[in-house]
Formats: C-alpha cells, sequence, structure tokens
C-alpha cells in the first residue's frame, strides 16, 4: 500500500519523467499503481464533483451511474457535491460493490447507516480553492473504465515500486513497448528495469499506440 | 414435483433403512426454511450434535430443479457442533438441482451406525442404494470424487465430506461438485461435515439420468418471468459487470479502504498487502495463467462470480477463492501471497473445512505463537496438521474458540462459538448488530439480502432514528432467511435492491411456479417464521441473549485507522427479535 505521508514527503521537483509508448493490451498491467495508489496535482479545496468532472474531465452521467463508491481518507462519502477534497487527502473511487458491505459503503444508500462511525464528515469552514496534491485510488471497474486517463494524463508513483514492476516484466511486454523517454532523452525501453533513477518519485506517463 | 421426503436411518438393525414419505407438514417449504422446521420440530434440542438424536437435513430451494436461474443453492441443516444452537450452511454446485429433479424435498440423515462403517449412498430414479465402503475412508474430498467418477461416471453430483469430517471435526464442511465435478462448493459453517461424519455416511452420490426439470404450474408466465429476471441481473453493473469480471473478492480493496479490512487476527483495519491479494489482482493472475476469472458454480448461474485457479506452472489448483477466503487466509494471517492463499484453499477443500473458521482458527494460532503472522508456508503446514489429524490438527480443526481456549488466546473473534468473518464490525457497527444477533453464530450471510427495503420489512427505517442499525440488521436477517429457503444465490439482492421490475420478475417466477401469486409481505412472513424457529430451538437448546454478543474486545480495542469501538448497547442488541 503507498505510504501517503512518504509520498508527500518526496520532492516531486526532482522526480524524473518517464514517458513510455506501448501497445494498448499492456495498459492494464499498469494497473496495479492504481489500485495502491498514485499522487497527482490538481486545484483543491473543490467539491469532488467539481474535481471529478472540471479536472478529470469525467461526464456526469459516469459519475452518477458508475461511481458509486467514494472514499476521501478512509471515510465514504454519501455526497459528491458537498463534500470537498484537501491538500493532502486521498480519494478511492469504486463502481457499486456486491453484499450488504458493498451496499452499506454506497454514496447514500439506504444501508449507510450501518457504517455510520466512520462516515466522512463534511467541512464545515470554506476551503480556499488552491493548487495542492493528493493521491488517488480506482477500484475494480475505475480501473479499466479510468485508469487509461490517468495514465495519459500523467501520475507520480514510486520509483522503487516502477523498479520492481520492470523488472518482473515479460519479452512479450517489451515486445510491445514502442518507444521510452526518460527526463526529455531517448532510452530503450528494456533497459527501464535497470535505469538509475535519481528521484524517489517518477512522473509517469503512457501512450497507448 | 418435489413432495417426497428421503429419510435414512442409520441406526437401524441390518443397516440403514430408507423411507420414503409424503412431505406432509413441511409442504411449500424449502432450502433453510425447511432444514430450520425440521431440526426445530424433531430434533431434541438438548441432544449432543454428534449423537444420534441430531439430524442431519439436505433440501433444495423452492425454486431448485427448475429452469430459473440462480436457482441452485442447497441448504444444509442440523444441531451444530461448533454453536450448540440451530445451523443453516448452504452452498452452489450442482447437487441441488440434481436432488431437486430427482422429486425429493430432502433428504433426512436419521440415527446414527452402531457397526462404525462408513457408507455411500447412490440415489438415481429407481431408488437408493446405500452400501458400506472402508476404502473411502479418509480420502480427501478430490480423490473421493474422481474415484466416484469411476465408479459412476461423470454426469453425476456428489454430496461428501473430507477426514476432517470423518474426525468430527467443529470446522468441517460438507463439500458440492461443481460444473467440472470438482469439490469446490462447501456448506461450510457450523461443522455440518462433523454431522455429517457421526452419521457414517462419506458421500451421497446423485445421479438425475432420465430425470426431467421441475416443471412450473404456470409455464408461459414462468418463462416471460425468467426472461426478465436474467436481464435484470444482466443489466445492473453489480450483476452484470463487477461480479463476473471480478468475483467476491473485489471487495477487499473496497472494505480495506473503509478500515474495515480485519488485519493479524483482528488487530487493524487494513493490511498493506491488500493490493497484492484484491480481486483486480485475483482476475490479471487468472486470466494470465489460463484459467478463468468469470465461471458460474452451477448451471443456470448467469452472474458467474467466480473462477478458476491456476497455479504458476498453469496448472488447475482450486477455484477461484472467495473473497471471504482470500481474507481469512491472507489478510487476517498477514499473508500477501495469492499463490500460498490459493493452496490453502485447496487444502480446506481437500480436507472439507470450513475456509472462515480455518483461517479466523490460524490467525488465533498465530497470536499465540504458534506461527508467525505473515508466514504463510507455517499457515499451510497448520491445515496439513488437521488433515493428518494429529494432536496439533485435533484442536486447530475444531476451530477458534476451541484453539483459544487451548493456548489461552483473549482476542478469539467469535459469536456463539463460530468465528467472525471478513467485515470488522467496529468499522461497519450494523453488521456487528447481525453477528451478535442471527441464530447461526457470527455469519455475514445472515444478515445478506439487501433487499429489506423493497420488501417493505418491517415498515421503512429511518436511518437517522438511533436505533436504525437494530431495525437494518432485523429486516436483512428476516429478508435473507427467506432468499435462503427460495435456493436463490444471495447476489441477486442487488438487482432486486436498485430494479423494481427485477424485484416483481423474481415474484413472477415463484408465484407462476406455484401457481399463486407471491407478494412481499408472503416473503416477509416466511423469513419472519424461519427465524422464529431457529430462535425458538436455540432458547429450547439453553441460549439466551448472553450469547447475543460481540467478544469484549471489540468494545474495548480501538481499530485503526478510524479507532472506532463497536457501540451498539447490549439493550438495543435484546430488541433485534423484537417483532
Amino acid at each position: 500500500m503507498i505510504d501517503p505521508d512518504h509520498l508527500y514527503k518526496a520532492d516531486i521537483g526532482s522526480a524524473n519523467h518517464l514517458f513510455l509508448s506501448l501497445h494498448d493490451d499492456f495498459i492494464p498491467s499498469f494497473f496495479s499503481f492504481l489500485q495502491k495508489g498514485f499522487m497527482i496535482q490538481a486545484k483543491v479545496g473543490c467539491s469532488v464533483r467539481s474535481l471529478l468532472q472540471d479536472q478529470f474531465g469525467i461526464s456526469e452521467a459516469y459519475m452518477d451511474h458508475c461511481i458509486q463508491t467514494i472514499f476521501i481518507d478512509g471515510k465514504p462519502v454519501d455526497d459528491m457535491d458537498t463534500t470537498t477534497v484537501q491538500d493532502g487527502s486521498t480519494l478511492a473511487l469504486s463502481s457499486a460493490m456486491p453484499g450488504l458491505l458493498g451496499a452499506a459503503l454506497r454514496r447514500g444508500g439506504h444501508y449507510a447507516p450501518m457504517r455510520s462511525q466512520i462516515t466522512h464528515e463534511k467541512s464545515k469552514k470554506t476551503l480556499e480553492v488552491k493548487n495542492g496534491q493528493m493521491i488517488i485510488k480506482l477500484f475494480n471497474l475505475t480501473l479499466r473504465d479510468l485508469g487509461p486517463l490517468f495514465l495519459d494524463r500523467g501520475l507520480w508513483v514510486e520509483a522503487e515500486d516502477l523498479r520492481v514492476f520492470f523488472c518482473k516484466r515479460s519479452d512479450n511486454f517489451w515486445g510491445g513497448c514502442s518507444r521510452a523517454r526518460v527526463d526529455g532523452g531517448n532510452v530503450e525501453p528494456r533497459q527501464l528495469p535497470h535505469f538509475a533513477w535519481t528521484g524517489a518519485l517518477i512522473h509517469l506517463q503512457l501512450k497507448a499506440t | 414435483m418435489m413432495d417426497r421426503l428421503l429419510r435414512i436411518n442409520m441406526s437401524a438393525e441390518g443397516g440403514p433403512m430408507v423411507s420414503t414419505v409424503p412431505v406432509g407438514v413441511y409442504a411449500g417449504l424449502g432450502g433453510r426454511a425447511l432444514t430450520s422446521a425440521v431440526i426445530s420440530r424433531e430434533v431434541p434440542p438438548l441432544a449432543h450434535p454428534l449423537g444420534e438424536d441430531n439430524k442431519l437435513v439436505i433440501a433444495p430451494g423452492m425454486l431448485s430443479g427448475s429452469v430459473a436461474a440462480m436457482s441452485g443453492r442447497i441448504s444444509v441443516g442440523c444441531k451444530s457442533p461448533l454453536t450448540g444452537g440451530i445451523k443453516e450452511a448452504n452452498a452452489g454446485g450442482q447437487p441441488s438441482q440434481v436432488l431437486a429433479r430427482l422429486g425429493y424435498a430432502a433428504l433426512i440423515l436419521e440415527g446414527k451406525p452402531k457397526d462404525g462403517d462408513l457408507y455411500k449412498i447412490f440415489i438415481n430414479k429407481d431408488g437408493v442404494k446405500i452400501t458400506p465402503d472402508s476404502s473411502l475412508r479418509m480420502l480427501g474430498n478430490y480423490a473421493l470424487v474422481e474415484k466416484m467418477k469411476g465408479e459412476h461416471g461423470d454426469k453425476i453430483a456428489c454430496i461428501s465430506i473430507g477426514p476432517a469430517g470423518e474426525m468430527k471435526m467443529s470446522a468441517a464442511s460438507i463439500a458440492c461438485t461443481d460444473i467440472e465435478m470438482r469439490p469446490t462448493r462447501h456448506a461450510a459453517r457450523g461443522g455440518v461435515g462433523a454431522v455429517m461424519g457421526s452419521k457414517g455416511v462419506k458421500v451421497i452420490v446423485l445421479d438425475d439420468s432420465g430425470m426431467a426439470s421441475r416443471a412450473p404450474k404456470d409455464p408461459e408466465k414462468f418463462k416471460a418471468a425468467n426472461k426478465a429476471f436474467v436481464e435484470g441481473l444482466k443489466k445492473h453493473s453489480v450483476t452484470g459487470e463487477g461480479l463476473p469480471t471480478y468475483g467476491t473478492n473485489v471487495l477487499a480493496n473496497v472494505i480495506n479502504e473503509a478500515g474495515g479490512y480485519p488485519t493479524h487476527n483482528f488487530l487493524w483495519g487494513r493490511f498493506p498487502g491488500v493490493s497484492l491479494i484484491s480481486g483486480e489482482t485475483q482476475a490479471e493472475t487468472e486470466i494470465a495463467r489460463g484459467g478463468v476469472a468469470t465461471h458460474g458454480c452451477h448451471r443456470g448461474c448467469t452472474i458467474r462470480c467466480s473462477g478458476i485457479y491456476m497455479d504458476k506452472e498453469g496448472h488447475y489448483l482450486t477455484k477461484q477463492p472467495e473473497y471471504e477466503t482470500v481474507w481469512a487466509h491472507g489478510a487476517n494471517c498477514g499473508i500477501d501471497d495469492l499463490d500460498a492463499i490459493a493452496m490453502l484453499d485447496r487444502l480446506d477443500d481437500d480436507f472439507g473445512l470450513d475456509t472462515i473458521e480455518m483461517g479466523a482458527t490460524i490467525g488465533v494460532a498465530m497470536e499465540a505463537g504458534l506461527a508467525k503472522f505473515g508466514d504463510a508456508q507455517a499457515a499451510i503446514n497448520l491445515i496439513k496438521e488437521v488433515g493428518k489429524g494429529s494432536p496439533l490438527g485435533r484442536i486447530l480443526g475444531n476451530g477458534a474458540a476451541v484453539t483459544g481456549k487451548v493456548f489461552g488466546v483473549e482476542r478469539v473473534p467469535v459469536v456463539k462459538g463460530q468465528a467472525l468473518p471478513a467485515y470488522d464490525p467496529r468499522a461497519i457497527q450494523g453488521m456487528g448488530v447481525t453477528y451478535a444477533t442471527s441464530t447461526m453464530g457470527a455469519d455475514h450471510t445472515a444478515g445478506y439480502a439487501v433487499t429489506a427495503n423493497v420488501l417493505k420489512v418491517g415498515g421503512y427505517v429511518d436511518p437517522l432514528k438511533p436505533e436504525g442499525q437494530i431495525e437494518l440488521s432485523r429486516n436483512l436477517q428476516i429478508a435473507t432467511a427467506a432468499i435462503d429457503a427460495t435456493g436463490m444465490c444471495l447476489f441477486i439482492a442487488f438487482a432486486i435492491l436498485d430494479q423494481p421490475e427485477t424485484f416483481q420478475a423474481l415474484l413472477d417466477l415463484l408465484g407462476s411456479f406455484y401457481g399463486q401469486p407471491m407478494t412481499g409481505d408472503d416473503v416477509t412472513a416466511l423469513g419472519k417464521k424461519v427465524l422464529t424457529m431457529e430462535r425458538d430451538f436455540n432458547e429450547r437448546a439453553g441460549f439466551s441473549n448472553k450469547q447475543d454478543r460481540l467478544p469484549e474486545f471489540f468494545k474495548k480495542e480501538k481499530l485503526p485507522p478510524h479507532d472506532t469501538t463497536f457501540q451498539v448497547a447490549d439493550a438495543d442488541l435484546d430488541k433485534v427479535y423484537n417483532w
């Protein structure tokens, strides 16, 4: 699991930037980063709905029908319009889940009282809209539906996690990678497992081909 | 017609005696409603669970054996050796459909063999044949089913016990074969396998060759209702997409994020390695190895929330381990290795053990210092001890409560002797109410049918009322008891919850099949009737409100990350059965 404190303390300014072009089929192999959590920069102090719609470009229909379960800092959210995201928040998105617990965790669901002890409480003060950093986690169907969007947009992950990930890739994977650029310079994709990253974070951006 | 009871008296002079009798007073009941009615009416509440006076009732659901989608659950009832109260455990797989097509509303094993023999029961359209077969002794479920295939072909369905059932362990399950004739679907909870073992029955082989599907009273309306029902399941995001894509373990990330994923024997609410064992990772692993991530556990399942898990070399290892199993053997024991968890699932299925009980037991054993949290090989070794029946294995095989007592562990997560499943009640308090008050002991499925508000069970519940948790749990338990009687998989509940037309289709299925319209009120009445019978049995067996409580540590220890304790008052718990 990603450690938010660790990630926030890492210096984004010293992060390496990796741009990788690869076949569409291999995009899902990066989903493990998305369920663990990745960091982004965004305008914070706005509502969850505004963040998802205005900044991430997620359609209203998708938000209303597909993002059925939302957590901020591990607390289930019931109202996307009145709940605000703050600098340093962890936002997790999920589609509807099975079982009684799935029903209880759904936003605004009939069974929400079953988890009232941990429900996210609305902020009582108006927050200033400003630039900030936050952790995003995508679960289940949102991985498939929103994962490519975030990977295309670019996100920060820990360099060590990415190194381990690259070391575990097969020949088949590397055969699907057509181009890699690190901090603006071309790199042979197969060299990525051995690349000497200089920062603790990597800004990862994928281009599906 | 499913209008007969098959009673087998294992105590009879000269060997087991078979009698086929009309359903009589049990007419119109199925599944859990039928098993609980028989146990409540016929078993002395103070009987020893492994004695001759206990009975093992195996009953298909009300719609089993028909072509109704999702109708393949089978209920197994008895007095539980684990809880000392009434028990109903149910399973998927093929036996429910086959037993129903053979015309039996229930198979009831009575008495206890005097000779210590181990029996095989074979049932087909021509009748019942019971033979002692010592060659079956201590076979694992996989080898046993292979042997049955060799003897009877591959068109059969089997209900069996492994070595744990033969050794009468309180965590022993009863295995049901799946579509591929593998013993992967288990009526697992409460030690039902031990009761089957006490009856001296190793395996029940069912062959419905020559038998037709059960016919509805109104075929046209039934056909239309089934079509609407299936369409409703397929168009809903949970039953049509989420469950088929990722299986039940799709819950792991979400429950973990909520801080309600019990870790290291319920010490924490989050597991650092959850992404390594999540449903998303599991499905990706299965597909990459040539397994299957979308698979039904019985014919007629349209949700297909199961899968097939292959080992690293691409060979079959086990069915896709369920959310509860992955949690029990994973986070609860600090294990983040999916292959090890799959191996533990395979061993549980083969020995015939409840994965929830065994995961909780190993967690308690780890707290006692028998192994370190996170040591997957040690966990595998402990389960193998159970299979061997070593002294240590005998302790572990009798569950978390016994293991906790033997090794002096205070933090033992059980209610009425049965281990808590994969949701910490300190994070989700409403679940704690059901764990505490269920007639079954701690059981996540006891209040699982999220249809209570659709059914208007108990009227509308105001979520803002302080007693809301009690009312929600009560209504959920009533709705669940009713669905358990139909033989329907509980996962249909989501489509019913969100789509009124799908709920109507379910009512139409039942109504057209039995030739009399069914309403939500009828369903509610059935659920209440079942719970009342079960509650009454437990009271006569010596239970009181003192058993309707969570272990003390849930009230005292704060659960990170939300630092909550279980706060529902005892006086409120006592109100659950007030209706």
